[in-house]
């Protein structure tokens, strides 16, 4: 698996990833600013659910990768700001696709949490960042992913929603 | 499906950039979309021809008419273009193409805006789907073969 190796993969990448978002009537993909790759991620997810509020946002990294290459490498290495995911306060969730087969996969990178107590925190992935925090190409195997399909995108939504909902109960926390 | 204006632009660009970037089994793709933004009148896409030989880029320009209301009984894509959009398009000395677009299905369908040609569309033809890499390739020929035959040089200006 290649990561990136042209502006094409990454083109795509984004293209599939807002497919796959819009195909659901609850959210919706927010155009960022020119600049917005300095915010650390690609696409800014509102949530159009819970009663339409409008305050409940995700944040997708979105890389592309070519099926051309992975049978025989099995793995490659996607560059990830960890610096970007620790300093976010919002979900932050990377998405890989293979832009030929137009296939998705997915791994956290500032997961929700809610706890049995009810408390909401974010838990950076320390799998794909470097514990100092700074930006550094990872080793991601395609098939340690997990797919991204409707019903992932909908369990995706639905841990979301409640970590909001956790957080405006009052109690937050960084892990 | 949203119904938004925000929500069929963001949708539609991104069906538009996914079916012009397939490589059908090449290197790279035929096209470099470029998305002009939702609030730029008239044209929605500026398009690269990419690995064009010649010392010109040569380009086309499109119009997206993203629908969600599916199709007639005689296949057509229930979208309406305009007489004036048609007008405004064929005024550009380039290229110029309507994308119909289905947002169910995730498909695109190209008719050109041509000088002289169909005024308008009460619903777009399904001819030419940009889902089929025969569709892309003679798209391809067609604008490369108008930039060959028109090539244009800018060789004088006074801001030198």
């Amino acid at each position: 698996m290649v990561a990136e190796r042209s502006w094409a993969d990454a083109m795509r990448a984004e293209a599939l990833a807002t497919l796959a978002l819009t195909r659901r009537d609850d959210l919706e993909v927010v155009p960022l600013p020119p600049a917005g790759q300095r915010l650390g991620f690609d696409l800014l997810v509102r949530m159009r659910g819970d009663g339409g509020r409008g305050d409940r946002e995700l944040a997708v990294e979105v890389k592309g990768v070519r099926a051309a290459a992975r049978p025989g490498l099995g793995s490659g290495r996607i560059r990830v700001d960890a610096a970007s995911v620790d300093r976010g306060e919002m979900p932050l969730v990377l998405f890989v696709f293979d832009v030929d087969e137009e296939s998705g996969r997915y791994a956290w990178l500032r997961e929700p949490i809610v706890d049995r107590n009810g408390k909401a925190s974010l838990s950076s992935n320390r799998d794909l960042t470097s514990a100092n925090g700074v930006a550094r190409s990872v080793p991601i195997r395609w098939a340690n992913l997990a797919s991204l399909d409707e019903s992932a995108l909908a369990e995706i939504v639905a841990l979301v929603s409640k970590w909001y909902g956790a957080r405006e109960n009052g109690l937050t926390d960084r892990c | 499906m949203p119904v938004d204006r925000n929500a069929i632009g963001v949708r539609g660009e991104a069906i538009v950039t996914n079916l012009l970037t397939r490589r059908h089994g090449r290197d790279d793709p035929l096209f470099r979309p470029h998305f002009m933004g939702d609030k730029y009148p008239t044209i929605d896409f500026f398009v690269e021809l990419v690995g064009a030989a010649g010392s010109h880029t040569p380009f086309f320009l499109a119009q997206v008419k993203a629908t969600a209301s599916g199709y007639t009984s005689t296949g057509r894509l229930r979208t309406r273009v305009a007489s004036s959009e048609m007008a405004d398009l064929a005024r550009y000395p380039a290229p110029t193409y309507i994308i119909a677009v289905d947002e169910v299905r995730e498909l695109g369908f190209l008719v050109a805006a041509l000088v002289g040609g169909q005024g308008q569309y009460r619903s777009v033809p399904t001819r030419y789907p940009l889902a089929e890499g025969a569709t892309l390739d003679e798209l391809y020929d067609e604008v490369r073969s108008f930039w060959t035959a028109h090539a244009l040089e800018f060789r004088r200006s006074r801001f030198t």
